[in-house]
């Protein structure tokens, strides 16, 4: 893919039994500068296909001079953090994207609250570099497991002090972070769905507008029923099984499709689709595209039906 | 590349603005078909773009820069409020700041300089006489606002786009050559607010696509469209401010001086995400031709008069050409007979 | 009620299409700010139903004045009035906290006047709700002189700043709370068309 970036792992920190951080340096040319939320795009060689998983960069956004991400091994790991964990050591070279960025925090806010669950600390990590250079008002709520996604509160409790609440192994009480806040606040929420859920679901109790609430899911896409691709052009058929996106089965066949975010809110990757009918996962699309089923985001998008017809 | 003439020349009163035929030939001809229709034309800026091209680089400059700079200066002093930022673009202005800096010296060695140790900068136009130590981030460094250290130096017009909500808002600019609108007006508008006044596109959903592409923008992904219109004289600052000093001009258009006193005007838009802030830039860089020059490019005087023969009456008010198309339709026929027959 | 007769359809995309409900949506806390002329619609809305919550903020003055600038702040309805109004304003939005919705009741350039001070204390448009009152005219910005004109219900009007008659497009910016207004006889000095009602 063009616009790749190949970097040195020039550290390799473990933060918990689960979690490492990976140092990132240049090789041929300088870092491009990111904004707080941003992520990059890893791609890993794996037996028989690349992987590619989005990791948020933690590092401070003023220091260009290296990348930082942090890689949890996941349990039912499609190959990407596995690969991470087991595979890579401090000297060898990574492929990333430049990176991208779905979110940001909200410039024009007064106080911002950040709720974290585990891995999802580390956009924040950004975050609070920002925060703190521009004097924003802010606090930190962390929820995590000692023995897993720990590792950060040391330090976070050394910059934060009295605005960091840690939740060791439970869950906080999302209805009273949110009570009695002054107007200007907006609410971010890092980690697993059921933690956004919550969220949203006590932010709509407490009559909280909707763009007061801002969320990154950082799961893997969910898995579904396999399928096969059709390539219009060339009558080529693509198995699509239940662990690998359509996006992911195409770039296996050498066929490339534009794509930036990899988790369907950018609509770079969208494709016609022909015939079939499909099961739309993406945040990009409205209600009346969806209906038409002739396109489809591959990232993150699967199939209705049993075949799907792409205009490819 | 020449990049300024010894004298800068006016955008106003005797207007002694004139192109050299280098600066014709790489002038952005806009128009791709002989029927102008509205499509979402934005696309990739690729650098480097054509040796010489307006494309080149990530930020043209050409041989107008002094005088444009000049004019600039002027417009700022008669009216301050050409340039304005909200205060939450404060890093977007900075981010402003360094990427026109290191574009320039990148590209243009020969004219500016920019080094850096840390935050530590100095910033040399050489052009402009200008040497500035700074550091990154700091206001109290700057003499001015890092926005308008950095407007006053750009060769055309810089508008920052604040992204929120899926939308794009006009928070911040220096806008000193409009065509035709109004920043203390339009400031702080969302993106099809500002564009409200556009005829037929809405309904066409041109700003819908446009707007989701836009947002989608991510740094290392410049992207570039033409836009156009025209002016009577070269006049840079065709602004609703001003527009008692040039709206009378529309009617002293006659066959005689169609040639010398009709310019096509053609902004060069550029968007680009700025890394810091996620701003998006929003620069126009405006180029104006006489059709005198222009018709000594023959398949342009041909095709110019296709479009403006066909353009729908509800453009041509928008963009102000109503009182005097029929003269520039009538002078551009002249170039436009049918081909001899070729055997 | 006696609120604005909107275009379904505006002629130029940046005029507001209000959108406001005869019965007020559930909300813990409500705040109403309104002027004179919007009182009878204040207690129409508030017959429909109960609030756990309501706070209401007379403005007492109307906005015939007109003022000049373009600062960045929001664009303020006649300044000595404002200047009174606003720490009143002010004090109310500080004790409120997220959840609150805001209803403003008057004219249109009122509303968005209320609506600007709110956004850049903390609200967001969600929570703001705003009702234009009928017969009040409309505020225009002379593009020239940046003068505001207040309660124009013709174009063009002459601008009470610069003196020129200027044509009031539907161009509409909800910083200024105002329609954008051009010299109509620019291109033929003297040439001012007759005047019509505005919408």
């Amino acid at each position: 893919m063009s616009g790749h970036i190949v970097v040195k792992v020039s550290a390799i920190d473990t933060i918990s039994p689960v979690v490492k951080q990976f140092t990132l340096e240049p090789c041929d040319r300088a870092l491009p500068r990111f904004s707080a939320g941003s992520h990059v795009v890893v791609s890993m060689p794996g037996q028989d296909r690349w992987y590619r998983n989005a990791y948020s960069l933690l590092g401070d956004p003023a220091d260009t001079s290296c990348y930082r991400i942090a890689v949890r091994r996941q349990e039912a790991s499609r190959g990407g953090s596995r690969f991470m964990h087991e595979d890579v050591a401090v000297g060898d070279h990574l492929s990333i994207s430049p990176p991208s960025n779905f979110f940001l925090p909200r410039w024009n806010a007064r106080h911002h609250i950040l709720i974290a669950g585990g891995i999802g600390i580390t956009p924040f990590l950004a975050y609070l570099h920002e925060f703190e250079r521009q004097g924003a008002s802010h606090e930190l709520h962390y929820s995590f497991r000692e023995d897993t996604t720990g590792g950060f509160s040391l330090e976070l409790q050394q910059r934060l002090g009295s605005s960091l609440h840690c939740y060791q192994g439970a869950r906080p009480d999302f209805h009273r972070i949110l009570a009695d806040r002054p107007l200007g606040t907006h609410v971010y929420i890092c980690g697993p769905q059921g933690m956004i859920d919550a969220v949203t679901r006590a932010a709509k109790d407490m009559d909280w507008a909707d763009t007061r609430v801002h969320y990154e899911a950082f799961a893997a896409p969910e898995s579904g029923t396999p399928f096969v691709a059709r390539l219009a052009a060339s009558g080529i058929d693509v198995t699509v099984d239940d662990e690998t996106s359509l996006l992911e089965a195409l770039e296996a066949q050498g066929v490339e499709v534009p794509n930036l975010c990899r988790g369907g809110v950018c609509g770079q990757c969208k494709t016609a689709v022909a015939e079939g009918r499909v099961e739309h996962r993406d945040a990009f699309l409205d209600d009346e595209e969806r209906k038409r089923h002739d396109c489809i985001m591959p990232c993150v998008s699967r199939s209705l039906t049993d075949t799907l017809v792409l205009d490819l | 590349m020449r990049l300024y003439p010894r004298d800068t020349q006016a955008f106003r009163g005797h207007f002694t603005y004139q192109n050299s035929s280098e600066a014709i030939r790489r002038f952005p001809f806009p128009f791709p078909e002989d029927d102008y229709i509205y499509s979402v034309n934005i696309e990739p800026h690729v650098l480097p773009g054509p040796e010489g091209s307006v494309y080149e680089h990530m930020l043209d400059i050409d041989e107008h820069y002094l005088s444009e700079t000049a004019e600039r200066d002027m417009v700022l002093r008669e009216d301050p409020d050409r340039c304005l930022a909200m205060p939450h673009m404060r890093q977007a202005c900075w981010d402003l700041l360094e990427f026109v800096m290191t574009h320039y010296a990148r590209d243009y060695p020969q004219h500016f300089s920019f080094e850096r140790q840390g935050d530590d900068c100095v910033w040399v136009n050489h052009p402009l006489n200008i040497r500035q130590s700074f550091r990154m981030g700091e206001e109290g460094t700057l003499p001015t606002s890092p926005l308008e250290l950095i407007g006053r130096q750009v060769q055309g017009d810089i508008a920052l786009l604040d992204q929120r909500d899926g939308d794009l808002f006009m928070d911040a600019g220096v806008i000193t050559s409009p065509a035709d609108w109004s920043l203390a007006f339009d400031a702080g508008m969302s993106f099809k607010q500002w564009h409200g006044p556009v005829p037929l596109a809405h309904e066409m959903g041109i700003f819908d696509r446009a707007l989701k592409y836009l947002c989608a923008i991510q740094v290392g992904g410049p992207v570039r469209r033409l836009n156009w219109t025209m002016t009577i004289h070269p006049r840079m600052d065709s602004s609703p401010e001003t527009f008692a000093h040039w709206g009378k001009d529309r009617t002293t258009i006659t066959p005689d001086n169609v040639g010398q006193d009709v310019y096509l005007r053609v902004e060069l838009q550029t968007l680009v995400r700025m890394p810091r802030s996620h701003a998006l830039f929003f620069g126009i860089r405006t180029y104006l031709i006489s059709l005198e020059d222009l018709v000594t490019h023959r398949a342009w005087a041909r095709r110019l008069h296709r479009v403006l023969k066909g353009l729908p009456e509800e453009l041509a008010d928008y963009k102000g050409l109503s009182r005097y198309r029929e003269t520039v339709v009538d002078w551009l026929a002249h170039y436009d007979r049918q081909p001899e027959p070729q055997y | 009620m006696k609120t604005l007769e909107q275009p379904t359809a505006p002629s130029i995309k940046s005029r507001p299409i209000y959108q406001w409900p005869d019965r007020l949506p559930d909300a813990g806390d409500y705040l109403f700010v309104i002027e004179p002329c919007g009182r009878e619609t204040l207690s129409e809305l508030l017959r429909e139903q109960a609030h756990e919550r309501v706070r209401i903020l007379l403005h007492h003055e109307g906005n015939e004045a007109s003022s000049t600038g373009a600062d960045l702040g929001p664009r303020r309805t006649e300044p000595a009035i404002w200047k009174r109004f606003e720490p009143k304003l002010l004090e109310t939005l500080k004790e409120s906290t997220v959840g609150c919705r805001l209803v403003v009741i008057g004219s249109e350039a009122f509303l968005w006047d209320v609506r600007g001070f709110a956004v850049a204390h903390g609200l967001v448009d969600e929570e703001i709700l705003l009702y234009p009152m009928a017969g009040q005219g409309r505020r225009v910005f002379c593009a020239h002189c940046r003068t505001f004109t207040e309660g124009v219900h013709v174009s063009p009007v002459a601008c009470t700043g610069c003196g020129c008659y200027l044509e009031v497009r539907d161009h509409f910016s909800r910083r200024l709370g105002a329609y954008m207004g051009v010299r109509v006889d620019a291109e033929e000095p003297g040439a001012v068309p007759q005047q019509e009602e505005l919408n």
